[in-house]
């Protein structure tokens, strides 16, 4: 549901691009009066790009429309004159008295999303970042109280009963996870019930649940569709604590990976939690192989479940099991990383061709995509093409001019590019470390993810089962130095 | 957009929001009127260029009236400071239901 436009900077596209707005963010969930809010930003943004950005010559306008399960972002890029937000504070007893209305739309613009980024890139133009959350009805709001303060119990003989899940399975799901994990659960969204019928009847995930032959839900599990490639995330999963050590989790894991072979899918990610081991033991039952170890990817949560890691912000493994194999990729392996990545390939089973450029051609730009989640107080930076300018576009990045805290940044550099091993070593310059490999992560390329840590973690709790999993945290523990 | 004109009034019926080339537009209309009645029930939003367009419209002695307003309109002008200034109240004409 992703969309991106480039748009002529002319008065003409405002009616436009407003238009398309509505009817996109009405199709990914958000409310009429939140679609017409998140319009009503991306008409005043428009609007000053248009008039003051491009006041001579036209010039291009790009819109970059996101969604995911609780939130949609849309992110404006243009290469217009310079300008400084900051520099236009909105006075309502000025503009009356002058009768000029300068930072109104910027005024509008802050109000209306629930987060708002700008960046000064330079050379690299401007961009502006625009954050809703999308809003539905809580479980709490939707059950009586009395009902979702218990689980109800099963018959001790009761068997069980795994199904795929459905929009009218979802009010079940929620109170699942109520009932096991309070309201600690990371995934918000999850409370929602409509927001996760929404997602099904799109296809952005897809899941199963088990009940008891009496009808209590006991487990659920789903893939989501959550990265920019055909790969899938095994991103939700629940099983009632009186119902576990009964073989639930393999049983719906199991049925999941046929649906998602079925699907065509190329393999299935999850990113088990490092606090305990849990996930990682039934991930390897089913063939899946830790590539990357991602420090502070959440802030800490007190999961109701399992509260030895309540002190600790989460750090998670990335595990990859591949469904298609294919041809042998071509990858260009930075030499410090070469051996390490060479036997999470060989782990995987995954084919390579490994070559070597020396003194790559760049052009002039680098293209980079930037998603912040400063909820989770993360940020990814995706490599599409690396440019002369690609050092300085990172540090831009790194440096929002509204500042929000951050625990981390990944930066994914694609493994196919000759030019990635060229800015390792600046990179590690620049505070980056190595996380790992993302097989197939975006766009069917496989990346590799380097992380910059504002905040290092204990490494005492983070907790690994595998070998390679106990190979990649030492070789970070190494780099962190 | 669609124009009537009796006299010094103005009567407008948007299909869209009513934005920047809107407002423009009407302010244009509106020269010679006194009394402008815009029906905005196809609007999504009125953004802050239609707001202030209205404004001098109203600086300058007109008589103006949004009809069907879209629900956020109230919004946008509390935001913005110009409840008093705009005469909210009687800037609304006809709502929605």
């Amino acid at each position: 549901m992703d969309a991106h436009l480039k748009l002529r900077s002319d008065l003409s596209i405002i009616g436009s691009i407003a238009d398309f707005s509505y009817k996109w963010s009405m199709n990914v969930g958000l409310t009429p009066m939140d679609a017409a809010r998140l319009t009503l930003a991306i008409d005043e943004l428009t609007t000053d790009i248009v008039r003051f950005g491009y006041p001579e010559e036209p010039g291009d306008i790009e819109f970059f429309f996101h969604k995911n399960l609780s939130h949609v972002e849309v992110t404006i890029t243009e290469l217009g004159e310079p300008f400084e937000p900051e520099r236009y504070p909105y006075d309502v007893e000025q503009a009356l008295a002058t009768n000029n209305f300068e930072g109104a739309g910027l005024e509008i613009v802050r109000h209306m999303v629930d987060d708002f980024v700008f960046i000064n890139k330079g050379r690299g133009g401007k961009e502006f970042r625009l954050t809703k959350n999308i809003s539905a009805t809580h479980i709490a709001d939707m059950v009586p109280a009395e009902e979702l303060k218990a689980a109800p119990v099963a018959p001790e003989d009761d068997g069980y009963v795994l199904t795929p899940l459905l929009p009218e399975d979802t009010e079940d799901v929620a109170k699942l996870i109520y009932w096991t994990y309070g309201y600690s659960y990371m995934k918000e969204a999850l409370y929602h019930p409509k927001q996760t019928a929404l997602a099904l009847e799109r296809g952005e995930k897809f899941g199963v649940l088990v009940r008891t032959t009496s009808g209590e839900p006991v487990g659920y599990f789903a893939v989501l569709r959550t990265t920019d490639s055909n790969i899938g995330e095994v991103g939700e999963a629940v099983v009632s604590p009186k119902h576990r050590k009964k073989g639930i989790m393999l049983m719906m894991l199991d049925a999941l990976l046929v649906t998602a072979r079925e699907r065509g899918l190329l393999g299935i990610f999850g990113e088990a939690v490092t606090g305990h081991t849990i996930s990682q033991r039934v991930n390897a039952k089913f063939g899946f192989y830790s590539t990357a170890l991602m420090l502070e990817a959440f802030p800490r949560v007190k999961y109701k479940m399992f509260k030895e890691i309540s002190d600790q912000d989460i750090s998670v493994l990335i595990e990859y099991v591949p469904l298609v194999r294919g041809l042998p990729q071509t990858v260009y392996l930075p030499e410090r990383y070469a051996p390490l990545l060479t036997t999470i390939y060989k782990h995987l089973e995954l084919p390579i061709e490994p070559r070597t450029v020396f003194n790559q051609t760049l052009p002039q730009t680098s293209k980079i995509t930037a998603r912040f989640n400063y909820e989770f107080m993360q940020g990814t930076l995706v490599v599409k093409r690396f440019g002369e300018d690609f050092l300085e576009q990172v540090e831009l990045q790194l440096q929002p001019e509204s500042e929000r805290p951050l625990n981390v940044v990944y930066l994914d550099l694609p493994l196919d590019d000759p030019a990635t091993p060229q800015f390792v070593d600046a990179l590690r310059a620049k505070g980056f470390i190595f996380s790992g490999l993302m097989p197939r992560f975006h766009h069917e390329r496989d990346y590799l993810r380097l992380q910059k840590l504002y905040k290092v973690p204990d490494f005492s709790w983070i907790k690994v089962l595998t070998p390679l999993a106990a190979q990649l945290k030492a070789f970070i523990a190494e780099e962190i130095g | 957009m669609n124009v009537k004109r009796k006299g010094n009034r103005l009567r407008v019926r948007l299909v869209r929001d009513l934005n920047l080339l809107a407002a423009h537009r009407i302010q244009q209309l509106a020269a010679d009127a006194e009394d402008i009645r815009i029906n905005i029930r196809g609007a999504k939003f009125v953004d802050s260029e239609a707001l202030i367009r209205i404004y001098q419209l109203l600086q300058a002695g007109k008589r103006v009236r949004l009809d069907y307003p879209p629900p956020i309109l109230e919004e946008t002008v509390h935001v913005l400071g110009l409840a008093e200034a705009l005469d909210l109240d009687t800037l609304i004409g006809k709502r929605r239901k």
